[in-house]
Formats: structure tokens, sequence, C-alpha cells
């Protein structure tokens, strides 16, 4: 079968690998899309925390199950399943790695509840990501889907955000996720930071009450400006930009919190949090970690029942022949998401 | 109005005493007349010497923030604060008469305080006055522990034993953690051990290797009790690792997100409690890989004043008050207190009156 491997940093190859097999409690799914993610283009250049290669790329795809282990019980064929992969992370197939393993035709999934209730070993943490959705979901979709879980729930380890203020870093697919989380959660106020127009474009109609560009010595002050003086409650770094981070705690409100959502290319840096008497105190800067599996249920409900439009942020879809295409795309600064399908006979839109 | 004194910051290693006028109190203030005021030794000292940002510009100043006096006059509309009563004064800081052209930073290192009623706390007979003044120290260090989440069982390391440290480490050991203390002057652990009654170690000792001997109970982080489900994940957590869940850092070292993020296990808090004159280094990468918060507290409230003053009831903390300093003898003594610590001495008072 084909799969898209990262044969080493910046050099990704449609190459032939060896079909994954089920083991037990596993499925095998034939994959019908994936979704490009800025972390894949951390994987490709080789700024991601860990690197082995070759590899396969991929992590937002969803596939359609086919084939059943003997133990599965919760799973049957004709079942889409989210974040399938020809391998998990740390495996290998054949001499290739998993950078998540996603971007192959077909995948792997895991019955977790029967490999729980047989009490069959430790369970894999990417497999508990592996959720099933209605057979009406739009595969394209997935990567949105998955992007939307991953916010909302990284945005409610920040604290209730009714009622409160919301700056939003980033401008890509995760930004705009978050601006959609925020106004759904009841933010009273949603700010986006981002660089290119376009983009700050898309994040107004998505809900954004002012979306701007500033330079990072000027943000504070620019924030003031549009909180009333107020100060912020809320930040969420969802760009990878570590020299911003300097300057979000001057936009805090007293008791702020920063949470620090995207993935940085850079390995270290130093921060000025400038200790002083001009400096609001009390303030938090958090990692945080996604609860996907843990909001899946609530997310959709929140797409079945239209409250989040997933296709708001899709712009691009491209065939799995047109990878690199696709890729392309993806790290051009204008696009939202981009899905590759796997299905034959889809034009770009 | 009435004259009172007033220990300035006049410049750059200068401490000055002199006189200033007591403005009249207004309807919701109270005059208080000063017994004691706490040094907070480490802050006054970048104070004085001009090494907190900003400060160059705001010469001559009334620092401090913790008073303890007697209420003379209440105002007519205060309810709940009576004259002479004992009160203890928080940052809200006094009102000074713009006549004598002194900044307010503070202001508690005056004879007077005429603040609002609302910034005072009756101080109950059973507290000292000393252990009154010095608990405003407590509050900084209970706002960083209580916002760190450090809870009953978590794994503490709290590391500077200046007067924020030594409250930090007594307050988590009051609230079920266990905590170690590093500091390397051996005086500072002993008064650590005998105050706050922790572990110490100096800061050159292999600090994992120390802790984990002598920890019990559950490890910090619970995905670690599991066998690892895939060699991933196995690197997932050898990467996550730490011995501790949270370390409240009192030194001010600018290395101490970088020196102490190797000791916190994932999901894990660093609590900045010192003041930072120098940007912060950061491993961005080891610092999204175990999912840590970074914490700034932000100075005392008098919520958390009321807190400390009932949570450190037991302890001795009157004794981290090392030294009594006579007001006449500030420009001198508390100079020399603050320029040139002697090693022992986490944190003193200044004596405006006798009780």
């Amino acid at each position: 079968m084909k799969a898209v491997v990262v044969s080493q940093p910046s050099r990704v190859d449609l190459r032939d690998v060896p079909m994954p097999d089920p083991g037990p409690h596993q499925v095998r799914v034939r994959t019908l899309a994936g979704g490009l993610c800025g972390t894949d283009r951390h994987i490709v250049e080789g700024t991601f925390y860990r690197s082995d290669y070759p590899a396969i790329l991929g992590h937002e795809s969803i596939g359609e199950v086919v084939e059943a282990g003997d133990r599965v019980r919760h799973l049957k064929p004709g079942d889409l399943v989210l974040r399938t992969a020809a391998a998990r992370p740390g495996e290998r197939i054949g001499d290739v790695a998993s950078m998540l393993g996603g971007f192959a035709e077909w995948g792997l999934a895991t019955d977790v509840r029967a490999q729980e209730e047989d009490g069959a070993g430790p369970i894999a943490p990417y497999d508990r990501l592996q959720k099933v959705v209605p057979a009406d979901f739009d595969p394209v979709d997935a990567g949105a889907f998955i992007v939307f879980k991953e916010t909302l729930s990284a945005l409610r380890q920040l604290g209730d955000v009714r009622g409160r203020r919301v700056l939003v870093v980033g401008t890509g697919p995760a930004g705009l996720a978050f601006v959609q989380a925020a106004r759904l959660d009841g933010a009273a106020q949603v700010l986006v930071l981002g660089r290119r127009e376009a983009r700050l474009a898309r994040a107004r109609t998505l809900g954004a009450d002012e979306a701007f560009v500033a330079p990072a010595d000027r943000l504070a002050d620019r924030v003031r400006e549009l909180t009333d003086g107020q100060g912020l409650d809320v930040v969420i770094e969802a760009a990878g930009t570590v020299n911003v981070l300097e300057a979000l705690p001057g936009c805090l409100a007293r008791n702020g919190v920063v949470g620090v959502y995207g993935v940085s290319a850079a390995q270290s840096a130093t921060f000025n949090w400038g200790w002083g008497l001009a400096v609001p105190r009390s303030w938090s800067l958090r990692f945080v970690e996604p609860d996907e599996a843990g909001i899946h249920d609530e997310a959709l409900d929140l797409v079945s029942t239209g409250r989040q439009q997933l296709k708001s942020t899709l712009t691009h879809v491209l065939p799995f022949a047109e990878f690199a295409h696709a890729y392309d795309i993806m790290v051009d600064d204008d696009a939202g998401k981009v899905a590759i399908d796997f299905r034959d006979g889809v034009a770009e839109r | 109005m009435s004259r009172g004194r007033a220990i300035v910051f006049a410049g750059r290693d200068r401490i000055e005493l002199v006189d200033i006028s007591v403005p009249r109190v207004r309807p919701d203030e109270v005059l208080v007349e000063t017994e004691i005021t706490a040094i907070s030794q480490g802050t006054d000292r970048v104070m004085v010497a001009g090494t907190y940002a900003g400060v160059n510009s705001r010469y001559p100043f009334v620092y401090g923030y913790s008073r303890v006096g007697r209420v003379l006059e209440a105002g007519a509309d205060v309810s709940g604060v009576r004259a002479s009563d004992r009160v203890f004064v928080g940052m809200a800081g006094t009102r000074l008469d713009p006549a004598d052209g002194l900044g307010e930073l503070g202001g508690a290192y005056t004879s007077h305080a005429v603040v609002h009623h609302a910034d005072v706390v009756v101080l109950p007979d059973s507290v000292s006055s000393t252990t009154a003044a010095i608990c405003a120290l407590g509050a900084i260090a209970y706002q960083g522990v209580v916002t760190s989440n450090v809870r009953p069982r978590s794994r503490v390391l709290v590391a500077g034993l200046g007067a924020i440290g030594q409250f930090g480490a007594l307050i988590c050991r009051l609230r079920g953690a266990q905590v170690w203390a590093i500091d390397p002057v051996p005086e500072r652990r002993a008064l650590a051990g005998r105050i706050a009654g922790v572990e110490t170690l100096a800061p050159d000792e292999d600090l994992a290797a120390r802790i984990e001997e002598t920890a019990w109970g559950n490890r910090p982080w619970r995905g670690r009790n599991d066998e690892p489900a895939s060699r991933y994940e196995r690197m997932r957590w050898e990467q996550a690792a730490g011995v501790v869940d949270v370390v409240i850092d009192a030194t001010g070292r600018t290395d101490a997100l970088d020196a102490y993020l190797p000791l916190v296990a994932r999901e894990g808090c660093i609590c900045l409690q010192g003041y930072y004159a120098a940007p912060l280094m950061l491993d961005f990468h080891a610092a999204h890989m175990k999912r840590v918060t970074i914490r700034c507290p932000g100075g005392m409230d008098l919520v958390d004043y009321e807190s400390v003053l009932r949570l450190v009831a037991g302890a001795e903390v009157a004794a981290l008050a090392g030294l009594e300093v006579l007001v006449d003898e500030t420009p001198t003594v508390m100079r020399d207190l603050l320029l040139h610590p002697p090693s022992g001495v986490v944190s003193a008072i200044v004596r405006w009156r006798d009780a």
C-alpha cells in the first residue's frame, strides 16, 4: 500500500509500505481522509520534539472498518473511526516508523473497550483517541473535528471563559477553532492576534470581535485599548510562536492565564517577563493537554446540532495522489484547514 | 494635622529618617500609630539598591507593606474597627501629605498610617505583634502555595530559604504536603528545620536522588505507576518524569525554570516567588512535554493574610524576625542589614514604639 513517508527532514515521498495486520483487539480500516496540521510541518522539517525517520506522517485520519480481529466486539465493518494509523507512535511497519502513521491507504484501530474488558494489557494512549463517528459524518471533516475537540478541551483547562475576555494568538485552523470554542463557551470578548489579513478576515467571520496585527512590543497597549483597560482573562497561544510569549503576561488582568497549545520549533528561549513595578502580577503560563477522548460525545453533539460548523475552517480538499501539493498549500500562510481525500475521483475544491 | 516620621528610600543605597505630616482622617479612614513594621529583606534590598525594575525614577519614596499598630482614631463612617484596636495594615499603604513630596510604594515605613478601614485587619490578643507583622510575608508565600496547586500528599521542593521560602515550606507542610527545602546557607536550613519542620538539603546534593530516598506515598505523576503500553509511551513517560509535583522558587535565580524543570513531574508546577532581575530561560520543549504550569503569584491580599494567621498559629514564626531595628537606627543599621545581610537573618522588624 502507499503511504506518505517522511524519509528525512524536508523530504516527503509517497512510498510503498507493508499492509498493517490487526491484532486480536484491532480492526483494519480503509483510510478515507485525513487533515494536515501544523505539527506535520514540524515533523517534516525536523523541528518536532522527537525525530524517527523514515516515518509515516499523519494524525488526523479517518478510516472505515473492513475487517475485525477475533476479540473485537464494539467495532464492526462499516464503522467510521478517527485517528486510525498504520502503526502507533513508537511502533514500526517494516522499516518505517510512525510519526503518527495516519496517511496510509490502510490503517488500524483498536477496540479499547474490548481490550479493557479482556484485561489484555495496557492501552496505548493514542488508541483511546480512536473514536467512532456517525455514518453520515463527512470524512474530509475529520481533521477539523479533531482540532475542534482538542481546542475546546484545551480551552476548558484554562477555566470557565463565560463572561471573560479571551485572546487567541494564531489564525491557523487551531486558532480559528479556539475562536469558535471561546464563542460557544460564552466568552464576553474574543480577540485574535495574527499576521495575515486573509486569515484575520476568516477569524472575524467566525466570531472574533477584533482580529489584528500587532508587534510584540505594542501588544499590551493594543490589548488595553481593546479591553477598556481591563486586560485579558485568558490567552491561548495557538501559533507556536515562542517570541510572543514574552509579551503575553503583560496583556493579562490579575489572575489571568496564558495557555500554550501551539507546538514551537524553538527548543528553548529566554523570557523577560519584566518583574518590577510596571508588571501586573499573579498570572500563570500553562502548557495545556487536551482531553480529546473525554470531550468526544459533547463535541459530536455540537456538530450534529449545527452549533459547530466543521466546514467553516476547511479551505482545501486534495486527493491523496496530490499530497505534495496539499502540503505546499498548508504551509502557505493563507490556507485554512487542508484535507486529503483518499477516495478516488475527488477534485480540488 | 499632626507630625510623624518616615523611613525614606531616598536614592540608591540611601535610607533617611524624615519628619512628615500626617493627613487628617477622612470619614472612611482610620489613623493607626505604628508599633512595628516588618522588613521584607529580599524586596527591600532591591528597592534600596536600585536594582528593582523601574524603581530608579521613583526615589524618594516610602516603601513597606507590613505594619502593626494601634488605632488612634476611626472616621465617622467606620465600623468594625475602633480606637485602641490593635491592627495589621497591608499593602494598600498609607495616604501621605502631597506637600511632603514623597512617593508611596506601600508606605508602611511611617510612624502613622492613614488608611481606608477595609485595609486593616483587627488582630486577636493571642497573636504577638511580631508574628502579625511577619505574617505579611507568609501571606505572599501562601498565595503562591495555594495557586500552585499544592495539595495534601503533594511533593514540594522549596528553593531558597529567605522569609518567603521559610513560610512557603511551613505552609506546604501544614497543608499536608511532603516538603524538601534547599538553601546554601546552613543557618537558614537549620531555621527551616526548626520553624517549618521540613527536611532540608544543600543545593549541591543530588536532589532527585535524595528526594527519591526520603519520599513516601504516591509518586508525583500516576502514569508512571503502570507499565508503558509502547516504546513511544515509555519515552514520553521518561521525558515527563520528575520527583516532585511543585517547585516553589524563592531564590530569584534566572535559571530557575531550567534548573527545576527536570525535578518536576508531568502536569506539575513551578512557582516563581522570587524577584527576577534578568530574563528567565525556559526549555520550551521540555516544558511542553511535561505540560507544566509556570505560576507567578501576585503579592499580598488581606484574605490570604487572615488565612495565614490562623494556619501558622502553632508555629514559632516570630523567630523568623532575626533582628529588631530601632527606628532611630534605621539610616545605618537597616541600610547595613539590607546591603550586607548577615547570613542567618531572613527577616527583621523595625520597632517604632513599645507595645
